[in-house]
């Protein structure tokens, strides 16, 4: 990849362009390109289906998106900081297996057992991001390389079984649970990413990641210790899948060390999906959220039309090949 | 400079010396591991992954990405048994369709690229996404077996001499994509594009047909690993290929293709893909557990492209630290 999937350099610009004003309006655009979307497919769906456009149905797509949701917002903030994630299925799988060892070799209680699998995922995450220091290799070969070596981790923990996990009512709670009929895990991820969100408005350091990933050499110019942000960005990466754990485990009452297999390009789809730019220095949690939103909603959409699982797949494709290249038109317009 | 730097300079040499101490290290824990049987079925199951990683070595080498190969390998086993078990074709029409099918899809993707802009790896990811649906519709999300069993002629063996047909098939596409490397002007042309396109535009190489000519190539060979798949299994199936991506730019990475282009080649490759392939062979015939697999590619990939970087680093990883990518 010339510079992280870029693909090819956009034609040079023209210098005389007239006037920031169309810049500001093609840059509005692109960044309303998905919510536009989602929009469009939920009126679809609701003149197309008659029950699609109901609270529960809302409420089960919103407990859907959760686990992707969650992912994403990680990847996010690694792609932010000019960096990806590969790795971030293998590290749910690591997390969901080691909750399972403490709860039911090591009877620990449950709270604490659900704390140490999340920080579980940071150390994962601060493993990556020394790596990528360390070695100075691409993040994408070290996440890819991690994505082999956490998988095994989880298969060697876990002796390639999967074992139950029920009877624990927190993580129940937590992977199906109810607040007046909102799916609780819709909520965690509603409320992670709202953190997030803010943080990214109002805290200095996550405006940093932001800088760094937008011009590294000149963050680093400026004084910025941009390698402890980059780890700092993974270890959220981490904790945020072994926060994914911690949903799927409770969804379904089990620990595998086969999950969260092929989530990292879910999560990279709704990352971008929210206009997240995989070169870095652009991108925002709520973002992440849309992204996440829109895949379940096509889903959920194409199943109550009568549609197989499978065609998610199709319309997943067709709508990030779209949604990028709307994008890309609009900013090169924009300048 | 280093030893480092100078064994880099010999990248092919290195993987050719590790490649023999690996086998002569396998074949002295375990007395089944050398014989020619057994180094027959190595080469035999490494070629489908082979021929997919020549095809990214391509793509790579043109500074691109083909996140959609395993994909495509499912779609086209899948099309080629349909299209033969309900009679529309003869089976090496079917064969030849399916050929043409990926090479087809390479052009999709070289073009979302190329005309639409769309960064390769996304433009491929979507791929990817929308052709395992698609295999998974058409087959019913089943394997679905081929009633012409001649399909299995392509995983065969070849006259007395007991050569699987998959090895020959990986040896005609390995040579005549080095020859054409090395040798045509187009090879040293898609060198040049991916070194730096900006340069190659200037010199009146025409970038956009090199690029979307690299992804047919590598979506061309995707086809025919799925062809060599769907033999081996008498079927066409929406999970051949899973994962084969990350599995070829790993083959392609340790091989010491440049994930940013220009640099690279398919000798690198085809040591990095026997190797791995006669890692997963000994590791099952030790009957090791198969974590130990994922565990030594994934440090081996990072510790490799560690070595690789370590002299490019202070030049470059100063530059541009935390990219996805940061230059080499």
């Amino acid at each position: 990849m010339s510079s992280p999937g870029t693909g090819p350099a956009p034609d040079e610009q023209d210098v005389n362009q007239p006037g920031a004003r169309e810049r500001d309006w093609g840059s509005l655009l692109s960044g309303l390109a998905t919510p536009a979307a989602l929009v469009v497919v939920v009126v679809g769906f609701s003149i197309l289906s008659p029950r699609f456009l109901t609270a529960t149905n809302l409420l089960t797509i919103l407990s859907e998106a959760a686990v992707v949701g969650i992912l994403a917002l990680g990847v996010t903030v690694v792609l932010v900081v000019g960096g990806i994630d590969l790795s971030v299925g293998s590290m749910v799988a690591v997390a969901s297996v080691l909750l399972s060892i403490l709860l039911r070799e090591l009877n620990l209680p449950i709270e604490l057992a659900i704390i140490l699998a999340v920080l579980a995922g940071g150390l994962m995450g601060a493993f990556n991001g020394v790596l990528v220091i360390v070695t100075g290799a691409p993040t994408i070969i070290v996440t890819l390389g991690t994505l082999s070596i956490f998988r095994a981790l989880a298969q060697f923990a876990s002796g390639s079984q999967t074992t139950d996990l029920v009877g624990y009512g927190l993580l129940n709670y937590l992977g199906v649970g109810r607040i007046e009929d909102v799916p609780v895990p819709g909520l965690l991820m509603v409320a992670l990413i709202m953190i997030a969100q803010a943080l990214f408005a109002w805290s200095a350091p996550f405006r940093r990641l932001r800088a760094i990933g937008a011009n590294a050499p000149a963050s680093i110019l400026m004084g910025l210790p941009a390698s402890r942000y980059v780890v700092g960005a993974f270890v959220i990466s981490g904790m945020l899948a072994g926060v994914a754990a911690i949903v799927i485990s409770g969804r379904l009452s089990s620990a595998s060390p086969n999950a969260g297999f092929g989530l990292e390009l879910s999560a990279i789809t709704a990352a971008v999906l929210g206009g997240t730019a995989l070169t870095g220095g652009s991108g925002s949690a709520i973002g992440s959220l849309i992204g996440a939103l829109l895949l379940a909603t096509v889903f959920n959409g194409l199943i109550l039309m009568g549609f197989s699982a499978f065609a998610q797949q199709v319309a997943t494709g067709v709508i990030l090949a779209i949604a990028v290249a709307v994008n890309m038109a609009l900013r090169r317009r924009s300048g | 400079m280093s030893l480092v730097a100078r064994l880099r300079a010999r990248n092919e040499l290195v993987m050719l010396v590790a490649l023999i101490v690996v086998l002569a290290i396998f074949g002295i824990t375990n007395d089944v591991f050398l014989s020619p049987e057994n180094l027959g079925t190595v080469a035999d199951f490494a070629s489908p992954i082979l021929i997919v990683a020549f095809g990214m070595t391509v793509v790579m080498i043109a500074a691109g990405i083909d996140l959609s190969v395993g994909a495509v390998a499912a779609f086209v086993s899948v099309v080629v048994v349909w299209l033969t078990n309900n009679e529309v074709v003869p089976l090496p029409v079917a064969m030849i369709v399916g050929i043409l099918v990926g090479v087809g899809l390479g052009m999709v993707n070289g073009l979302l690229v190329v005309l639409f802009r769309i960064p390769d790896f996304i433009a491929t990811l979507a791929m990817l996404t929308l052709l395992r649906g698609a295999a998974y519709i058409l087959s019913g999300g089943f394997t679905i077996r081929a009633t012409d069993t001649q399909i299995a002629a392509l995983s065969g063996e070849i006259g007395d001499l007991g050569l699987p047909v998959p090895v020959v098939i990986m040896g005609v596409v390995f040579i005549a994509t080095w020859l054409m490397l090395r040798f045509s002007s187009f090879g040293r042309s898609l060198y040049a594009a991916g070194g730096s396109r900006e340069v190659a535009r200037l010199v009146g190489l025409r970038v956009s047909r090199l690029t979307v000519s690299a992804y047919i190539i590598c979506a061309g060979f995707a086809a025919l690993a799925g062809l060599i798949e769907a033999s081996r299994t008498r079927a066409g199936s929406p999970v051949i290929g899973s994962g084969w991506e990350l599995a070829a730019i790993t083959i392609v990475v340790l091989g010491g293709t440049n994930l940013f282009g220009g640099r690279g080649g398919v000798v690198g490759t085809l040591l990095a893909g026997l190797m791995l392939g006669a890692l997963d062979n000994w590791i099952g015939l030790q009957a090791y557990p198969a974590w130990a697999s994922g565990l030594i590619r994934g440090s081996l990939l990072i510790i490799v492209v560690a070595i690789a970087m370590s002299g490019s680093r202070k030049a470059m990883a100063r530059k541009r630290p935390l990219t996805p990518g940061n230059a080499s």
